[in-house]
């Protein structure tokens, strides 16, 4: 194990199910899977993470909180002293819960994708909104540090700007954005799914409120360009409730590795990183300068919006696109400063 | 904010700009891009998109979305002697657009592998 690069943290999905059939859910999550990890199965791999000499786990899903064994599965992180993050829609968080969180000291990252009630459940279904908000209050109200993840797509984008007001009354200090891919069940609502010509735009605005929020605002885009680059890949491994390698988060189960049950996690890991030439760029992406920066980005964007694996992304596209354009322009807009008119006159 | 709003559809790419000779002075003309999705903009860059269905200079386009505006009007002194306070009122509200557009650049990969 001396040279093998470790994952930055693993993604261990305790469940699939879900109570919600979120309309943009990556995962399409909702229903358990056939033959999820047992408890034992899942003490196993959380020894196996500490083993591998990761120190930080996240345990997402479906709804984690459905899994019957949470409260075991946290404490056994927690004895290993690994940094544990619970990803949920928040709706099963009682009092008990809140407590526990605290109590346990793991990160809690509560989805919230909308400013008004209207947006949010357009997307998570009726009445999801205030009780997310409840939820946040009392995890707030616990000593909890939570954070909420907002999913920027067609439908909540212009609500962004309001976003940390809001998370500001409720006293939520952490913010992840993340915006949404063309996986799981968004890929049948392509409505909500950001196009690439507006990506810029989309951009410049949510840096407006990253620079303006006050907010710890937090992005795990491993490829590509912060939020609109890919958050899943490379350096992250991610296991299914069943027990497979997600080789990418955002590819369904269609390109899933080899299983727990037959290899060990470093095994694992080891053969992801073999299969990594699946997520190299193809030939215009080598010609690219610019891929030394982006890395071609988001590869499940390429498969979707070209039918390629290989194929570039367009929203890593679309901002080199930008950058070229201001490097070219930047004398322009320095003149614009004093002279507007004259500057694009 | 029209000037702000200008910037910001100039840099994410929502314009097309083109030079071009006229009367023997380059001028800038500008027009929407195709396929922008409007229901993504806020008010003002959408006005600004629907007057910009035709290509326009900025004198043009200001004069049709700055009620007043006598900026770069057909006849007028060039554009840097003319309108000084709607000028500065273009640049005041603007700043913050051209400051975020020269401070960009993409944060690199941090793919560890």
């Amino acid at each position: 194990m001396d040279r093998l690069v470790l994952p930055s943290r693993v993604y261990l999905d305790v469940t699939s199910a879900c109570p919600l059939r979120c309309r943009h859910c990556c995962t399409g999550s909702g229903a358990p899977l056939g033959d999820e990890l047992r408890r034992a199965e899942l003490l196993d791999v959380i020894r196996q993470v500490r083993r591998l000499g990761v120190s930080r786990l996240v345990f997402s899903g479906g709804e984690p909180l459905l899994r019957p064994e949470l409260d075991e599965l946290l404490a056994a992180a927690r004895g290993l002293d690994l940094q544990v993050t619970v990803l949920t829609s928040g709706l099963l968080i009682d009092e008990v819960w809140a407590r526990r969180f605290r109590e346990f000291s793991v990160g809690v990252k509560v989805s919230l994708d909308g400013v008004v009630a209207e947006t949010h459940d357009f997307l998570r279904g009726p009445g999801t909104f205030d009780r997310t908000i409840d939820v946040l209050r009392r995890l707030v109200a616990a000593g909890v540090d939570p954070a909420v993840h907002y999913t920027v797509h067609r439908r909540n984008f212009r609500e962004l700007g309001e976003l940390p007001a809001l998370l500001a009354r409720l006293g939520v200090r952490n913010l992840v954005l993340g915006t949404i891919k063309p996986a799981g069940r968004a890929t049948a609502h392509a409505d909500l799914l950001i196009p690439p010509r507006m990506v810029c735009y989309v951009q410049a605005r949510v840096e407006a409120v990253r620079r303006r929020a006050g907010l710890r605002i937090l992005s795990f885009a491993d490829r590509g360009w912060g939020e609109f680059g890919c958050p899943a890949t490379c350096n992250k491994l991610g296991l299914t409730a069943d027990g497979r390698l997600t080789t990418c988060a955002f590819f369904g189960r269609e390109l899933l590795g080899d299983s727990i049950r037959r290899y060990p996690l470093a095994e694992l890991w080891r053969r992801h990183l073999e299969r990594r030439d699946l997520f190299v760029p193809g030939e215009r992406c080598r010609r690219c300068p610019a891929l030394a920066r982006c890395a071609g980005g988001c590869r499940a964007r390429a498969l979707y919006y070209h039918g390629d694996l290989g194929a570039p992304d367009p929203y890593a596209c679309a901002l080199r696109g930008k950058q070229e354009y201001l490097d070219a322009n930047r004398d322009r807009f320095r003149r614009a400063r004093e002279r507007f008119v004259e500057a694009f006159a | 904010m029209i000037a702000s709003a200008f910037v910001e559809l100039l840099v994410a790419g929502c314009l097309v700009e083109r030079e071009e000779l006229r009367d023997g002075k380059r001028t800038r003309l500008y027009r929407a891009a195709p396929d922008l999705d409007l229901d993504l903009l806020g008010p003002l860059e959408r006005l600004l998109v629907r007057r910009l269905d035709v290509e326009r200079t900025l004198p043009e386009l200001l004069r049709l979305v700055v009620p007043g505006s006598e900026c770069g009007a057909e006849g007028s002194a060039a554009a840097e002697s003319c309108l000084s306070p709607t000028e500065a009122r273009l640049l005041a509200e603007t700043g913050e657009a051209i400051d975020a557009a020269l401070e960009y650049l993409p944060p690199a990969c941090t793919c560890s592998i």
